[in-house]
């Protein structure tokens, strides 16, 4: 059983400590495994953050017969991990392109495909995401399932527990609150 | 008076639930809505009037995920929008997005060489590269190949993913593809001909 199997029945056994746990468990199994795909893909091969986060959920286990409490915790933490990889990766690229001597990381060789290929803009909107996230952590949550894992409507609304409409209302106010707080942030 | 076992939604959440209810008013009746539900508080009233304005405003930065999409060729997409479409598979570039099943996903697809023509190129989803599922599109494949008639696609060019290893784990992007040709009118009969009913179909023409 992967360490991640365990936590994850660890979570559902309410143990609140192993959530926390979670993190980094995932965000380092999607950097295997995204490491490991880069290796036998073709130079310039992009990676989709929805096919990694999905294949890391079937080798983990996963699937339909999967608990709800595992599906959600899972891709909650995937969602997270994925959001950190790519503004992480978009830092750094930034900070190498400004000279700043960026350190060489495993990081830089994956080549995931990231929602915006502005670095500077995702960078605004990800700080905007955490100001939501404080305000309204569950529809903060639908944004990075949709936004960093690129997950469907339906998918994310399975994850979060809700209805599809109610995803969609949230979607489109989490919207609305993300243009509006990224406008008062800067000039873009 | 507020009954203080049931707490009240707090400003956010109020704001949220306005905000849904009025995207739900045509346009032009928004105004009216607000105002009542709003009376006379104008912050709230001036906070939803900014944030129905960045409703209305078309936005690509944040529609690039949902309704734009992303490059993906997804495990259990419904209809999202498919951003493989555009991407270039090999020698296939990936014109349009027209079926789905199971386990593969139909498009419309260029071929550039040695000769320029539509194609449909059904590809394995990724995660869905089984050797179960690659074993059902070769039975596919071979199916195809033994029939012919002007409604049953013909199987141009099966491929398959190179593996390393033993790892039955999947390589996206370039997973098994049967290629098949039908004329003009591929978009709308093969795919579906194709994909999912050759292989309950197969046993029936010839």
């Amino acid at each position: 059983m992967s360490d991640v199997t365990a936590l994850l029945e660890a979570i559902q056994h309410g143990g609140p400590k192993a959530a926390e746990d979670l993190l980094p468990l995932v965000y380092e199994e999607l950097c295997k495994l995204a490491a490991r795909k880069m290796a036998i893909e073709p130079v310039g091969h992009t990676l989709q953050p929805t096919a990694l986060v999905h294949e890391a959920w079937l080798r983990l286990g996963g699937g339909e017969g999967a608990q709800f409490e595992n599906r959600a915790h899972f891709f909650g933490a995937a969602a997270e991990a994925m959001r950190r990889i790519l503004i992480e990766r978009a830092r750094r690229r930034l900070a190498a392109k400004r000279g700043a001597g960026a350190e060489h990381l495993d990081l830089d060789e994956l080549e995931i495909a990231s929602p915006l290929a502005d670095d500077d803009v995702l960078l605004q909107l990800n700080e905007a995401l955490e100001k939501f996230s404080a305000v309204d952590a569950r529809k903060a949550e639908l944004v990075k399932l949709r936004y960093f894992v690129g997950m469907s409507f339906e998918e994310a609304s399975t994850v979060l527990g809700i209805a599809v409409p109610t995803a969609k209302q949230w979607w489109a106010y989490a919207r609305a609150w993300l243009k509006v707080e990224m406008r008062g942030a800067g000039p873009g | 008076m507020n009954n203080p076992s049931i707490p009240m939604p707090s400003l956010q959440e109020r704001e949220a639930a306005l905000f849904a209810l009025a995207i739900e008013k045509p346009v032009a009746e928004r105004a009216a809505f607000l105002q009542a539900v709003c009376g006379g508080n104008a912050a709230l009233r001036e906070r939803l009037d900014t944030l129905l304005a960045a409703h209305e405003q078309p936005d690509p930065l944040l529609a690039t995920q949902a309704e734009a999409a992303r490059p993906t060729i997804k495990l259990d997409l419904a209809d999202a929008p498919d951003e493989a479409v555009g991407q270039t598979l090999g020698r296939y570039k990936l014109l349009e997005r027209v079926g789905e099943g199971g386990c593969g996903v139909v498009y419309v697809a260029e071929q550039t060489e040695p000769v320029r023509r539509r194609v449909a190129l059904k590809v394995i989803k990724l995660g869905m590269d089984t050797k179960q599922v690659v074993a059902r599109f070769e039975a596919e494949r071979q199916a195809l190949a033994m029939m012919d008639h002007p409604n049953i696609a013909k199987v141009l060019r099966p491929s398959s993913p190179p593996r390393s290893g033993s790892t039955s784990s999947s390589r996206s992007a370039r997973p098994s593809s049967t290629r098949t040709r039908r004329g003009s009118s591929i978009a709308t009969s093969s795919p579906r001909t194709s994909s999912s009913r050759c292989t309950t179909v197969c046993p029936c023409p010839r």
